[in-house]
């Protein structure tokens, strides 16, 4: 078992918690950015003029090494995935394919999950329940909601 | 998973529990800061703070 390990925000810790993580430095350089966190607030949350801030958190996270991005082997392997969560439900809906709801989010959600798990990373989120769905397909995704994390 | 055993398995006695209900500590909480950081770890905790700052102006703006 590892002394610490890392943890990964999602976007709706950080629209959440601002306070918190800018108020304790440990967070800032204990947590995993996700580049498609990051996609998330930059895309809904920040204005043009704000950019560059958000950049440069990218830039050091890479640079630290600190920064988690999909490859083509996540984006193949998450497609797989949600096809099968979507073709899983067929038989709740009596053999019709639903159709998937949110289809952006639930794919922006298990790219999340399957780079934090492959950097043996949790993920810190608001909505358990999102990311609990992909546990049976992703057996070591752990995840756990902000009230555990921040109290 | 230090953080997170820790926190299921940490128990408190508050005055008012007397039964010593168990109380989660928070992980945040069990998260040792360090006690020197590198010039890179300050660049970090300096540009979360700059990004943090944004979130609570466009939070500040909406309301």
């Amino acid at each position: 078992m590892p002394k610490f390990k890392p943890f990964v925000f999602d976007q709706n810790i950080f629209t959440e918690y601002f306070r918190v993580i800018h108020n304790n430095d440990t967070l800032a350089i204990k947590m995993r950015l996700s580049s498609v966190v990051l996609y998330e607030l930059v895309a809904t949350t920040i204005s043009p003029d704000d950019l560059d801030i958000f950049e440069r958190m990218r830039k050091l996270h890479d640079k630290n090494g600190t920064l988690i991005t999909p490859d083509k082997n996540d984006w193949w392997k998450t497609a797989k995935m949600i096809r099968r969560l979507r073709f899983g439900d067929k038989s709740s809906s009596h053999g019709l394919t639903p159709k998937l709801q949110h289809a952006q989010q639930l794919r922006n959600d298990a790219l999340i999950a399957r780079t934090a798990t492959l950097a043996k990373c949790y993920v810190v989120t608001k909505d358990t329940d999102d990311f609990q769905q992909f546990v049976s397909l992703m057996p070591n995704l752990e995840v756990v909601s902000d009230t555990e994390f921040f109290g | 998973m230090k953080e997170i055993e820790e926190a299921k398995t940490k128990t408190e006695k508050s005055n008012g529990n007397k039964a010593g209900a168990e109380k989660k500590i928070p992980i945040i909480q069990t998260l040792k800061p360090k006690k020197r950081y590198t010039k890179l770890e300050k660049e970090l905790i300096e540009a979360t703070k700059a990004a943090m700052d944004v979130l609570t102006k466009q939070k500040n703006a909406k309301i």
